[in-house]
């Protein structure tokens, strides 16, 4: 079953560049959408036996190996939802040429669910390095001065990591003779705690090269340039899935599978991460351009998911797993709002908004509802995933980033007050009165989020419930 | 019963929200009528429940060995509050029915008002300290919702509104932190009151201080109440009638009477009595001489209710039965009273198209309904003998000598002076008097209001008389069950204490011959105390308040003595952190976290650099 999430877009990205593909360009879309749709309903009825005996019948292991756990499978869910997203907003606004940013999603989605299935990490570099190379063409597509700025920023330091990453991967190789996780991971286990030279190295860059992917403080250079500069469709899929997928994902697996949670290890993602939420929200207070104060935002949130991470007990994994979803759901709908907002308006600058509210209710509206799960308030699904991080990082006795990690909720308190007042509320500013919504696809795939939000934050316990009574929850650490 | 009737309350409410919700815009009647049923609905359910204790528990959240039961418990306090918010929430309703007719904002005003109504009966019923979080936290948002639904510049009272209430909610989830730590993981509230929290040593303290912001911040008391103040002017009316005056009281103070009675080793003459009854004080002194200067009718009785809130803090403070049960008899009577003097309000503006005071006068003959209303109510918010007010206002006096503190008697005695000053200025200015021209009242001439709003009027302004009349009715039947063992006698009847009550039968007179003086030297009602500005020791107050009404950048230019400094500047004060200290900090470590960011890519590689030399420090000295 787990080939048929890498196989299916691979074969629709050859089938749509056949020779006479002027034929039918058209049914790109409806490719990607396929896939997107598909890969959701693939990740959700994968315990359903009957479905799962025909999906067996992909079962080859054409590349690697291959595994799927309930992290995965969560992981697997919200790329397809989040590419869907982003599908719906390139469709309403993207004006050039879609047929290939659909081919492009098309093989951005493979790379990421190589680098979510797979288990062992030369694999992983390969699909890591599909998805970013695909990323720089995606963030680069608009082709103007800034867009090229944002892609170089991250090819370079995206460069970097992959030097890191494959050195890494060259040193732990020479010492264990094997790249599985498995191996990998008893091999550690059984050094107890004193690491040769080579597999510290190893692991220094491993973390680097994992950091820098994955926007933390202070490898995020890159991360508010190329969200702001890309298309927003391109935004959308960036800050919603591709940056979780490639650094923060693969940091949980590390950490996890791999390292078990050694407490050194530990201590660098808690610090990081800490770090990454203070001053990820310092720096979105005072952006005068909407896409930035999301992409300080993110950098913010992946901050919770990293401590959580680091705190590596099983209620704060719980944790990270909930708010990487919610992340996902809750940021993605703040990008389509700023779509929204600059595509109804032809522009981003917050001081020439304002008063939208009225001209725009449902961006307006789903705004606040995907504001109000960042700071985690309830009854939004923001909520409870914070709620279960700071609990957690508690309970682990690191109490002090545990009240970093709430003093935190008060900045970004404070970068929705000012975003809110600028955009939405106060007077109409000059030469908006025309505006309207931005489309229906636009305003279905904000309401879409907005409704998971607050179904996820209502019926959250009911959810966990129903994990815990099927034993699911325990998968989050293989 | 089967006890999973409790979610009623909860569900109900909001379930007729999402109703309005769904509802288009232009049916309004659908509207009024889904919130009619909404709160008929919910009070007929909250009767019901009266007098039953019944547990509701079902797991919720369990992830390893984390665990939250979803716990509600019904017994005669929660049972007592859910039933008297229900009766607020219908009057309230009812008024605003007709009260709202036309305005703009009505769908989202009557939907936010069911909502907060739903998840402030969640949060009375919670028996677990999160799941009761979770319902209080979710409040502000309504409550940032409602006061959006006044004017075009509501925004700003808005944000005063979300940042003064997040504040008190921020405490409290640290102070729940801390409990949670002192009781081993265990946030059920049944399981703390069987094994009360002790007040002796550091943590201990920390938490309860912590969870009494919580609890303050949402019952507007002082320093916490400047937005209400501000609100009075903007929101729609009915808004400032079920919000502040009427739920987020109720809940606030239930969650500081469960503190002090149940989850806490609360002993009078303590520390923390001390502490709770000089935050008491201060707020019954601080707003109350805030509203003597007031020119406006609304905000007028805004501070007053604020003032009146102090009472209930000193009674609960005390931590006799005597103070408690006044501080819970106290509470009734002012969601009482506050409710008709706002309905009262409200009428006078509809029908005369203002609420300054100094344009108002004589409209007593031409609404005689209003004007009785309004009496009676000023009657038991100023504790007139007989009426609700007075009895429960004696018993906190009473609570406040047992406990020794002449002072804090001291400082409850003057806002009985005070509040009878303001509200006899209040009364004598709208109602009585000649008739000043200077509104512009409804084309068919001043009259007393329809039906609608009459009829919650002159119920709640009969109920504040039938509290003090047949006050073993709300005393026995309400307030002193939750006392349970604790009390030794009924306080109710007409009280022993006849020292205390001739007392403050004298400060009333008092307060009435001060009134007719001030009439008397100015000529004026709603000047009636603008002599008290010629006595030495008050000289600045006047002065300095009503130049910080107009214009509140003059604070402190014009201060003649320390005391008026103290009482005029701290209100805008507080309101000068909130809005002036804090954003600064935040702006200016947010710049120079800017300004870190030049967009140089050198700089950017260096950090990553940097970064990596950390991680490699560590690994070589751990």
């Amino acid at each position: 079953m787990q080939a048929l999430f890498i196989l299916v877009p691979l074969v629709l990205v050859v089938l749509l560049n056949l020779p006479f593909k002027q034929a039918y360009r058209k049914t790109a879309f409806y490719a990607a959408v396929f896939t997107a749709v598909f890969q959701m309903v693939l990740s959700l009825t994968s315990g359903f036996l009957l479905w799962k005996n025909i999906t067996d019948l992909f079962s080859f292991n054409f590349i690697a190996n291959l595994g799927v756990d309930f992290f995965s499978l969560v992981v697997l869910f919200t790329i397809g939802l989040i590419s869907l997203i982003s599908i719906a907003v390139c469709r309403s606004s993207y004006d050039k040429d879609k047929f290939n940013f659909f081919n492009l999603i098309l093989i951005v989605m493979m790379g990421m669910n190589g680098v979510v299935l797979t288990r062992d990490i030369f694999s992983l570099y390969v699909f890591l390095e599909i998805t970013a190379v695909t990323s720089f063409i995606l963030i680069a597509m608009d082709k103007g001065i800034e867009a090229f700025e944002g892609a170089f920023k991250y090819l370079v330091l995206s460069a970097l990591a992959t030097i890191f990453i494959l050195s890494a991967i060259a040193f732990t190789f020479n010492a264990v003779h094997s790249l599985s996780y498995t191996d990998i991971s008893s091999y550690l286990k059984g050094l107890g705690g004193h690491f040769p030279p080579q597999i510290i190295a190893a692991l220094v860059l491993f973390i680097t090269g994992l950091s820098i992917k994955a926007g933390v403080v202070p490898f995020h250079g890159w991360l508010p340039d190329a969200y702001m500069s890309s298309p927003s469709a391109v935004s959308i899929l960036l800050a919603g899935i591709v940056t979780k997928v490639a650094g923060v994902y693969t940091i949980m697996r590390f950490a996890g599978d791999i390292m078990n949670n050694i407490t050194i290890v530990s201590n660098i993602l808690m610090a990081f991460g800490a770090l990454s939420i203070v001053i990820g929200a310092l720096a979105a207070i005072g952006q005068k351009d909407f896409k930035r104060i999301l992409a300080y935002s993110s950098i913010s949130q992946i901050g919770y998911i990293i401590l959580a991470t680091g705190a590596g007990t099983p209620l704060a994994f719980a944790g990270a797993l909930l708010h990487f979803f919610n992340h996902a759901t809750f940021k993605s709908l703040l990008f389509v709002n700023s779509a929204a907002v600059e595509y109804s308006t032809g522009t981003r600058d917050i001081d020439k908004l304002g008063g939208l509210a009225g001209k725009m209710p449902v961006t307006g509206v789903t705004s606040i509802i995907g504001f109000l799960s960042t700071m985690g308030m309830p009854p939004m699904a923001g909520f409870w995933s914070k709620l279960i991080i700071i609990i957690a990082v508690w309970t682990s006795g690191n109490y002090t980033y545990s009240v970093i990690a709430l003093l935190a909720s008060i900045l970004t308190l404070a970068y929705f007050l000012i975003l809110q007042r600028k955009v939405f509320f106060g007077k109409l500013a000059e030469g908006l009165r025309n505006v309207k919504e931005a489309g229906a696809l636009m305003s279905f795939s904000a309401i879409l989020l907005a409704l998971i939000t607050v179904a996820a934050g209502l019926a959250f316990p009911f959810i966990i419930y129903y994990l815990q009574a099927h034993g699911l929850l325990k998968l989050v650490i293989s | 019963m089967d006890s999973t009737i409790l979610l009623l309350p909860v569900i109900i409410p909001v379930f007729f929200a999402l109703v309005i919700f769904l509802v288009p815009k232009s049916k309004a009647w659908i509207v009024m009528t889904a919130a009619v049923a909404g709160a008929l609905l919910n009070f007929a359910v909250c009767l019901t429940l009266a007098g039953h204790d019944m547990t509701l528990s079902f797991p919720w959240i369990a992830i390893d060995t984390f665990r939250i039961d979803f716990l509600m418990k019904l017994y005669n306090f929660s049972s007592m509050m859910i039933f008297f918010l229900s009766c607020a929430s219908l009057l309230v309703i009812v008024y605003a029915v007709s009260f709202m007719r036309g305005k703009e904002n009505l769908k989202a005003f009557f939907a936010f008002l069911l909502l907060t109504a739903g998840l402030a009966d969640g949060a009375i019923l919670a028996d677990h300290l999160i799941l009761m979080f979770f319902f209080w936290e979710s409040i502000l948002i309504t409550i940032f919702a409602l006061t959006m639904t006044g004017s075009k510049d509501s925004y700003k009272i808005s944000v005063k509104a979300l940042v003064l209430n997040g504040t008190g909610d921020f405490c409290m989830i640290l102070g729940i932190a801390l409990a949670g730590l002192m009781m081993k993981g265990d946030l059920s509230l049944s399981s703390i009151q069987n094994s009360p929290i002790p007040l002796t040593d550091f943590a201990g303290i920390a938490a309860f201080i912590l969870l009494t912001i919580g609890a303050l911040a949402r019952a507007g008391a002082f320093p916490f109440h400047t937005w209400i103040t501000d609100a009075a002017r903007e929101s729609p009316l009915p808004f400032i009638a079920f919000l502040p005056v009427s739920a987020a009281k109720l809940l606030g103070v239930y969650f500081l009477a469960r503190l002090t009675l149940d989850f806490f080793d609360f002993k009078p003459g303590t520390g923390m009595s001390v502490f709770l009854m000089s935050i008491g004080a201060v707020t019954i002194l601080a707003a109350g001489f805030m509203a003597l200067v007031q020119k406006d009718f609304k905000k007028l009785l805004a501070y007053g209710i604020v003032s009146q809130t102090g009472y209930i803090i000193i009674g609960l403070g005390t931590g006799v039965p005597a103070g408690f049960t006044g501080g819970l008899f106290h509470l009734l009577n002012i969601v009482l009273s506050g409710i008709c003097l706002f309905m009262a309000a409200g009428s006078i503006e509809k029908q005369a198209g203002t609420v300054n005071l100094g344009d108002l006068g004589g409209l007593g003959k031409k609404m005689p309904l209003t004007f009785s209303c309004f009496i009676l109510a000023a009657c038991s918010a100023a504790g007139v003998p007989l009426f609700g007010g007075f009895f429960s206002r004696e018993l906190v006096f009473e609570g406040t000598i047992e406990t020794g503190n002449i002072i804090f008697y001291g400082a409850a005695a003057l806002g009985a002076f005070l509040t009878a000053a303001y509200l006899l200025k209040a009364l004598h200015s709208v109602f009585m008097g000649k008739e000043n021209g200077n509104y512009s009242p409804v084309k068919e001439g001043i009259k007393d209001p329809g039906l609608a709003m009459t009829i919650p009027m002159v119920l709640a302004a009969t109920l504040c008389l039938l509290f003090g009349v047949f006050n073993q009715l709300p005393l026995g039947g309400l307030v002193e069950p939750v006392l349970g063992a604790r009390l030794e006698h009924s306080f109710a009847g007409f009280g022993q204490h006849y020292a205390l009550m001739l007392a403050t039968v004298i400060l009333l007179v008092l307060a009435f011959l001060n009134h007719i003086y001030g009439v008397y030297k100015t000529g004026k009602a709603s000047q009636s105390l603008d002599h008290i500005g010629g006595a030495p020791v008050l000289s600045g107050i006047y002065g300095l308040a009503e130049k910080n009404y107009f214009d509140p950048y003059t604070i402190g230019m014009s201060a003649v003595n320390i005391f008026a400094v103290a009482v005029s500047g701290i209100d805008r004060g507080i309101d000068w952190i909130y809005s002036k200290l804090l954003p600064g900090i935040f702006s200016l470590a947010s710049l120079l976290v800017r300004k870190a960011h030049t967009g140089n890519y050198a700089l950017y590689l260096a950090w990553s650099i940097t970064g990596m030399a950390i991680i490699i420090l560590y690994f070589i000295f751990h």
